[in-house]
């Protein structure tokens, strides 16, 4: 086992088991925008056998105050690209497929071997999509979203409430230009990739049925519970 | 009633009204827009759930920035 990650395989519920887990699993991380930046970092510095990381976009100097991956070298450069060529370079370990495309109902299905999937995403639309996706395939979801001081985290078991019993099967959030504060990503992004490596190693207790609001202004963290919703046209409710 | 926004609190009285009901003829949002937690029990409530006067509720933004 490589030096990189004695520190970790000494914690709580890791072991070389553990290390041997993430090795051998594959992460698909939707959006390597702000939050995906971090959690693509910290998921390849954990040592995921495979990432697949989608985005359609290119870096702009704007992105630079939260996307930790990039810098004004990479200005103009493909996301997916500039994250690839970053990540390998902090963990050859780590295999990184990459897809320069916003995903939708057709190339959705090339998410079908993901252990997990990260929803860094910045619209709802493609949210749901991949909530759908998610429950029909029963790949856990970990969902992040942000505005300004606030933070959102929750994780989609395929045996618990999913995104539409939440927020409704067509939720709309505010569209145009967001406020987005490097600090505030970086937190709500740490949550999820915790959630990730946990939901992994199978270790202590996730966040499903939970939604964590970080409300910076008032520096306060709130859980708040949510049930499945009996008429989800998504999930079903069941349960 | 008392409803928290992100901006102010109110109080209002009200007859026992849906969460549905509330959100769309009194306040005048739309519901696809916004979370409605129940500020007492920690949860977030359905749009059929029935408040009463004295239950006290957080009306919360959607957001998707990433």
């Amino acid at each position: 086992m490589r030096k990189v990650y004695e520190r970790q395989i000494i914690a709580d519920g890791w072991g070389e088991e553990g290390q041997r887990k993430l090795l051998n699993s594959t992460v698909a991380v939707a959006g390597v925008g702000g939050l995906g930046s971090l959690i693509t970092y910290y998921l390849t510095a954990a040592g995921i056998g495979r990432l697949l990381l989608w985005d359609p976009d290119q870096v702009s100097e704007s992105n630079l105050n939260r996307q930790i991956l990039y810098t004004l070298e990479d200005l103009g450069k493909k996301k997916v690209e500039a994250a690839r060529e970053r990540l390998t370079k902090l963990n050859p370990d780590v295999k990184i497929e990459i897809f320069s495309e916003k995903i939708n109902e057709k190339n959705i299905e090339m998410l079908k071997g993901a252990d997990a999937i990260v929803d860094a995403l910045d619209n709802m639309e493609t949210r749901m999509l991949l909530n759908r996706f998610a429950v029909k395939n029963g790949i856990p979801l970990f969902h992040g979203a942000i505005y300004g001081w606030e933070g959102r985290v929750t994780t989609i078991l395929p045996d618990g409430p999913c995104l539409a019993c939440l927020y409704g099967a067509s939720p709309t959030a505010p569209s145009g230009t967001i406020p987005s504060i490097g600090a505030v990503v970086g937190l709500v992004a740490s949550i999820q990739v915790q959630e990730v490596l946990k939901y992994l190693l199978g270790y202590g207790k996730l966040l499903s049925g939970k939604l964590m609001i970080w409300d910076g202004k008032n520096g306060k963290m709130i859980e708040i519970s949510y049930s499945k919703n009996p008429g989800c046209p998504v999930c079903g409710g069941e349960k | 009633m008392k409803i928290h926004t992100r901006e102010k609190t109110i109080e209002e009285r009200i007859q026992e009204i849906t969460v549905r009901d509330l959100i769309e003829k009194k306040l005048k949002l739309n519901p696809e827009e916004v979370l409605v937690i129940d500020r007492q029990n920690n949860r977030i409530l359905p749009p059929d759930y029935r408040l009463k006067d004295e239950d006290e509720i957080e009306i919360r933004m959607v957001i998707s920035g990433g």
